[in-house]
């Protein structure tokens, strides 16, 4: 076994990406893409790709954050209300006066009080993270009712509806910018940082990463609390772009969200998953999204859609695994 | 000699038991100090305390001359004590340079790695041990050996004084064992000293210096090798009253009769069971013997039809099992009692009633519908059956104590009026009366035209209790012994590997044909 696993080692170089984890759903997006490119008539088309691109940059940003909190063996199901909520704070900030930058910056703060409250129970009171998440889904969408009583926020000043607005080069939305900004770096922690180093080897042996004197509570809040900013910023840059603060926005939104992820090759058991891999997961519930409007065929389609694109990602990795 | 760590006065309980009681062990630089002792005699304990994995309750530890507190893993590192664990754990969705250096990256930062050196520094440690792997493999494609090699290169990786190794040939084959041995020798010759913790007496014999012997959570003995014998250390292993034994053996009232009930013949399973034959009669009390890992738990399980087999027959009442699932088993008349209660044997949050009931709910069912009623009767047949002390059948089992919750699963399986049964240490974790009742109930059962075979994991109550005693050591049947004439010491000899297994035929093996 040794000989056939060192000459799979030497070669190395262009090809190795033929061989990568990420192949499978790389050449799923690929024919999905071609299919609707004959499909659906307007789909190729630059307007319809940016348009795809920024619709899922909002998800995909949290995507990366629900990633991370898989990866270490959790789930954050309180991501979508995060979006929301976050929002929504900006939103009172900014029409109450408060510099576009600085209420961005608190609500940051707020969203990641989301994510240290799910670290701390998960952490301290020893909860399991679907109860604790499941929880937090509830209360943190509840305050964003409460603290706009229901009603939409309108007026955002236009510094801050740009972000989500504008484009770049008259060309580029910038949400898109932020989406890829945003997975190159955590591409990069993941893969050449010790904290990302962590979050894999906590997600795949929690003893053993006690063990070697990892501390898997500080692995864990990380974790959270990365994911919380994440939904944060997606849902700033959601509200941005809608130009108008609802309460009830991203509802549902975490199960697109976590099917992306599991749809990129991630483990629910933790330990198995990239960055690469989330991006395209997201891209390819993006494409079949927008290829069933193109087409015509009613959005109630969409849903039914999505679950089966969860469901065969998830045989398809558990043939894999039995296979290796 | 310099001396590199002491141990002073090392207690530390546990709710219920006290698993270390004032253990003083002084371990000298660049030597192999071997720690033996049977299960739960407190050697993991102890091995935990070293490494920080748990706080001791009194006592000090003296490293370097200073006097100092392991409170954590990282602490332990700091020092320069590391850990090669039993059930070694391991990220296996990470390669083998992620695991080895684990302990090294420990600190959680947002500081930069740089593969390629670390997967370099990596390459040059699998070199010394003979390993030609790309440390980039991951750890998921390799075997069960390699990976234990990995688990010892992540021991040294650190720059440490002291390595603690639990067991760590358990999942090596006897090649594998040969190259391993080596790495010992040759980490002794760089300097390192290791403390060496099994309970196999053969490879203690083989490699260490000096030999310290636990039993009961106390020390018994520090001996240097070349003044002892395996013989000894057995001896002081086990450390018992012989006489108290004796008179209760003598009691013992058997019925074993002459036609056999079950046959087990060159039955082979990978890697753990090797070409085990065995033969057991109507009336007849089997106990098997060996220490964790030897094979006896899995023995069960296979008759069991729990776990597969690769080769070899088992007949029960003259006909061929083809067992290989626990449906067969349970048609063919065997029940099987397993190791932990909690676990594998009892739903918690049911009744005493429903327990009782769960293996044979299609027979108390008509058309499909279970009748509360049914299961009252059933379940009041075994509770005053077994003299099961609860309030009603309704009770949960949650409120029961060890030893009646061991007597509701007993009575579960009685209702599907087994003929073999088999117990995993069937009296764990219960208090002496309530052993005696479930011996009791299990002697009336056998009598009765059954058989058993059981494990326990005290010896005395093999010996008192069964007829005859099947050692067992790595897999293999060592011995075969009437309980008539053994004496426990006899027996620890057979299940530590103590005795060369290849003089079993002389010396008494297969005393019953």
């Amino acid at each position: 076994m040794s000989k056939t696993l060192r000459a799979a080692h030497r070669k190395n170089g262009i090809f190795s990406i033929l061989r990568a984890k990420e192949m499978g759903v790389i050449l799923s997006l690929a024919v999905l893409v071609i299919a609707l490119g004959f499909l659906a008539q307007n789909f190729i088309t630059q307007d319809n790709i940016f348009s795809v691109l920024r619709a899922v940059s909002f998800e995909g940003i949290t995507a990366i954050g629900m990633l991370i909190v898989m990866l270490t063996g959790g789930l954050d199901l309180s991501v979508a209300s995060n979006m929301a909520y976050t929002g929504i704070l900006a939103s009172i900030f900014m029409t109450s006066g408060i510099p576009t930058i600085i209420s961005i910056i608190l609500s940051l703060i707020g969203s990641a009080c989301v994510g240290l409250v799910n670290g701390f129970l998960i952490n301290k009171i020893k909860l399991g993270a679907i109860i604790v998440t499941l929880g937090m889904l509830s209360v943190v969408r509840g305050l964003a009712y409460i603290i706009t009583k229901g009603m939409p926020i309108v007026d955002l000043p236009l510094n801050f509806t740009y972000l989500g607005q504008g484009l770049i080069g008259g060309l580029v939305p910038v949400p898109i910018l932020f989406f890829f900004l945003i997975a190159a770096i955590f591409h990069f922690v993941l893969k050449y940082t010790v904290l990302g180093y962590h979050f894999f080897s906590v997600g795949g042996n929690e003893t053993a990463s006690r063990y070697s004197g990892i501390n898997i509570e500080k692995v864990r809040y990380f974790s959270y609390l990365i994911c919380s900013v994440l939904a944060g910023i997606g849902g700033l840059l959601l509200i941005a772009r809608l130009g108008v603060a609802q309460p009830s926005i991203a509802a549902g939104y975490e199960l697109s969200i976590i099917a992306a992820v599991i749809i990129g090759g991630a483990s629910l058991q933790g330990g198995e998953g990239s960055v690469l891999g989330s991006v395209i997961g997201v891209l390819i519930i993006g494409v079949i999204r927008n290829g069933l409007v193109l087409m015509n065929i009613g959005g109630f389609y969409i849903q039914f859609a999505n679950g089966m694109m969860i469901l065969a990602a998830v045989v398809i990795n558990r043939l894999r695994g039995l296979r290796a | 000699m310099e001396i590199l760590v002491e141990f002073k006065n090392i207690s530390k309980s546990f709710p219920g038991v006290q698993a270390l009681k004032d253990v003083s062990i002084t371990v000298t630089r660049n030597t192999i100090h071997g720690l033996v002792g049977e299960n739960g005699a407190g050697k993991t304990t102890f091995i935990k305390i070293c490494g920080g994995l748990e706080t001791r309750d009194s006592g000090e530890i003296i490293w370097k001359g200073q006097r100092v507190t392991i409170r954590n893993a990282h602490n332990a590192k700091e020092l320069g004590i590391s850990i090669v664990h039993q059930h070694f754990p391991q990220c296996l969705n990470l390669t083998i340079a992620q695991n080895i250096f684990m302990p090294e990256l420990s600190e959680t930062s947002i500081r930069f790695l740089n593969w390629n050196t670390i997967n370099k520094k990596a390459n040059r440690l699998l070199n010394t041990f003979g390993l030609d792997l790309p440390p980039s493999t991951l750890l998921k494609d390799l075997t069960v050996a390699q990976r234990q090699v990995i688990e010892i290169c992540k021991s040294i990786a650190l720059d440490v004084d002291l390595i603690i190794m639990d067991e760590p040939t358990s999942a090596l084959s006897l090649k594998e064992l040969h190259s391993f041995f080596d790495i010992i020798k040759q980490l002794k010759e760089s300097g390192m000293t290791i403390i060496y913790v099994s309970h196999k007496l053969d490879e203690i014999f083989r490699i260490a210096d000096v030999i310290t012997v636990l039993r009961d959570g106390k020390k018994v003995v520090t001996k240097q090798k070349v003044t002892t014998s395996p013989a000894e250390i057995a001896t002081s292993m086990v450390g018992r009253k012989i006489e108290e034994l004796e008179i209760k053996k003598r009691k013992k009232q058997s019925h074993v009769e002459q036609k056999s009930l079950l046959k087990v013949q060159n039955l082979n399973r990978k890697e753990v069971l090797k070409d085990i034959s065995l033969d057991v009669k109507f009336g007849e009390i089997v106990g098997l013997a060996g220490l964790q890992g030897a094979g006896c738990s899995d023995l069960l399980k296979v008759i069991f039809g729990l776990e597969p087999y690769d080769e070899g027959c088992i007949y029960l009442n003259e006909k061929e099992l083809s067992l290989g699932s626990t449906r067969e088993g349970i048609e063919a008349r065997i029940a099987y009692v397993p190791i932990d209660r909690h676990v594998e044997g009892l739903n918690l949050i049911m009744s005493v009633g429903e327990n009782i009931s769960l293996a044979k709910l299609k027979d108390l069912s008509r058309l499909g519908v279970i009748w509360k009623k049914s299961i009252e009767q059933e379940g009041q047949k075994y509770v005053s059956k077994l003299d099961i002390k609860t309030r009603s059948v309704w009770e949960s089992v949650t409120y029961l104590s060890g030893g009646n919750q061991q007597k509701v699963i007993i009575g579960k399986w009685l209702a599907t009026n087994p003929i073999l049964l088999l117990l995993d240490d069937p009296t764990r974790g219960v208090d002496v009366g309530a052993k005696e009742e479930i011996h009791k109930i299990v002697r009336s059962i056998v009598k009765e035209g059954r058989a058993c075979i059981m494990t326990s994991s005290e010896l005395p109550e093999l010996i008192t209790f069964c007829d005859r005693i099947i050692t067992m050591y790595k897999g293999t049947i060592t011995g075969n012994f009437s309980t008539e004439n053994i004496t426990e010491d006899k027996i620890m000899h057979y299940i530590t590997g103590a005795e060369d297994t290849s003089e079993v035929g002389a010396n008494g093996g297969v005393l019953n044909e």
